[in-house]
């Protein structure tokens, strides 16, 4: 079976420093990934690299077969839905100043997959998805919690219909009551719709939790 | 009454802001030379303590209650001088346009009468007390590092050997091994000068790492108070139970789901009567809904509950 995400020898570099140093590693549909290591390991340049947001100098991401790197940026666009980043600050990655279900309703609209009555319903079910009550759809970002507003953008992702989730210390920014509960999401979700996760923090309790596999990245190398 | 041995006490501390309190009558005494940690989730009321411990409640924030060092009340000269903060923000304690050195050497002549030129030595001493060449007192923050910024940052909390240093979550947007080096650091500092510390963390690795005894609070108040290794070994109160069995890091096979705390906190002015807990408590009972807990001593700790108790099994 194809991996679903296939990252062969990647190499991104800033200027003259290396920060990832030919990686490689598989994420199989409905399995996580751990990706732990101190700050300026690697980690997110990889996972910067995965999601595309930028070109490695050497290396291959392979999604579901296809080659990344060598796409141009709008062949790119049929793909880039498939694999959905969710970052840690879940009120910096949300517009300040329109409805939580508008910005859900985005990806739908951007891939022509909006309508009327079927477009609202399924915002309204993505809601319901992530354990809000459909009426927090009519709320800005700031009128919600941390929590909410990290299913909030869990919803959006999955808004896309995504087959890969990167998360990128998707949990590290909440209060440990409402971690569990995002924690736990995070792993129905996987159940319910087989996503595979890149999962990067360095709350190690976390990852071991949720990792099927968990890498150690220093120095821009994998060293277990 | 507050303990006689104790460095600094807090005594029926209320914070609040158009008349609903956020702290709502806090009592907890830091001993000679400990680390207490004041634990708490967003929103329980933890940086607002530190803050009224400074004299830096935020504009329009009314309090009261008692802060007591060495038995005597908390006066605004003793800000900055016998306590000092460790900010949140901990790069903004540094401007950006002047040399470190000055910024430290101002520090100490705006709370002593020292010269200027008995100021700048002692500033170049507390740069080196945190691993700093004083050679470097003449560079801006910029040129320094990240790892000496931050330490430059603790010797600008240091320089005027307090007895009391408040570090309000300094450390959160560091990854962990830097965290334990700058929490590490600190600590080794107020141990050399005899100072207390006051870690204001939501993070109870952090806790469990370098804390003495500690405070956990919910809603502004107190849940349960006392030494760290007692409380993570048997919490006593169901807020600290629910929040210990909720962390990933316990013995359970990976994947599983994870117990979860119903519900979230009380915002400010919510909690009408009775035990704030409540609504999210599995052990409430009608008492609970129209009683407030009082602080009581249980197995060596300090609880607010109605029903905790030591089960003999
Ligand atoms: S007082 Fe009652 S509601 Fe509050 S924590 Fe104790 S048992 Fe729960």
């Amino acid at each position: 079976m194809t991996p679903l995400l296939d990252v062969r020898d990647l190499v991104v570099r800033y200027g003259a420093a290396t920060a990832v140093d030919g990686v490689s590693f598989q994420v199989r549909a409905g399995e996580t990934v751990g990706l732990v290591g101190p700050s300026g390991c690697g980690k997110s340049s990889t996972a910067a690299a995965v999601l595309r947001l930028r070109r490695p100098h050497a290396g291959e991401v392979r999604f579901d077969g296809l080659e990344l790197t060598a796409l141009s940026e709008r062949r790119l666009r049929a793909v880039r839905p498939r694999l959905q980043p969710v970052f840690q600050d879940p009120y910096g990655s949300l517009s300040p100043r329109r409805r939580i279900r508008a910005q859900i309703a985005e990806p739908l609209r951007v891939q022509g997959r909006w309508s009327r009555p079927a477009g609202p319903e399924r915002v309204a079910e993505l809601l319901d998805m992530v354990g809000l009550d459909p009426v927090l759809g009519e709320r800005l970002p700031h009128e919600l919690s941390g929590g909410q507003c990290q299913r909030a953008g869990i919803a959006r992702a999955l808004a896309s219909a995504p087959e890969l989730l990167v998360l990128d210390e998707p949990v590290s920014a909440l209060d440990p009551s409402l971690r569990a509960g995002v924690l736990n999401l995070l792993l129905d979700l996987q159940d319910r719709l087989g996503l595979g996760y890149l999962f990067i923090s360095h709350d190690m309790a976390a990852v071991r939790h949720l990792s099927d596999r968990v890498l150690t990245m220093r120095a821009g190398k994998i060293v277990t | 009454m507050p303990r006689s041995d104790a460095l600094l006490s807090v005594r029926g501390l209320r914070v609040g802001f158009d008349g609903v309190d956020v702290v709502r009558g806090l009592s907890f005494d830091v001993l000679p030379g400990e680390v207490l940690a004041l634990v708490g989730e967003s929103g329980a009321g933890k940086s607002l303590t530190a803050r009224a411990l400074l004299g830096m409640a935020p504009r329009g924030a009314t309090s009261a209650g008692r802060v007591l060092l060495h038995g005597s009340p908390v006066t605004p000269a003793d800000w900055g001088r016998r306590i000092a903060l460790v900010p949140q923000d901990a790069l903004s304690a540094l401007s950006p346009a002047h040399p470190v050195g000055d910024q430290l050497a101002l520090a100490v002549r705006s709370v002593q009468g020292l010269s200027r030129k008995d100021a700048r030595l002692r500033a170049r001493e507390a740069l080196s007390e945190v691993g700093i060449p004083a050679a470097r007192s003449g560079s801006f923050p910029h040129e320094f590092s990240g790892g000496m910024r931050q330490r430059a940052v603790l010797a600008m909390a240091l320089v005027n050997r307090p007895d009391v240093v408040v570090a309000d979550e300094p450390t959160t947007a560091l990854d962990p091994a830097t965290q334990d080096m700058v929490l590490g650091l600190l600590r080794e500092r107020c141990s050399a000068t005899g100072a207390s510390l006051v870690l204001v963390t939501h993070a109870l690795d952090v806790v469990r790492a370098h804390a003495d005894r500690m405070a956990v609070l919910y809603a502004g108040a107190l849940a349960e108070y006392g030494p760290v290794d007692r409380v993570l070994a048997r919490p006593l109160a169901p807020y600290t139970a629910g929040l210990l069995a909720s962390l990933p890091s316990g013995p359970r096979p990976p994947k599983t789901r994870l117990p979860v705390v119903p519900g979230r906190p009380p915002a400010p002015g919510e909690p009408a009567a009775g035990c704030a807990f409540a609504p999210r408590c599995a052990r409430a009972t009608d008492r609970c809904r129209t009683e407030r807990p009082e602080p009581r001593p249980l197995d060596g700790r300090t609880v607010a509950c109605h029903h905790a108790a030591l089960e003999t099994t």
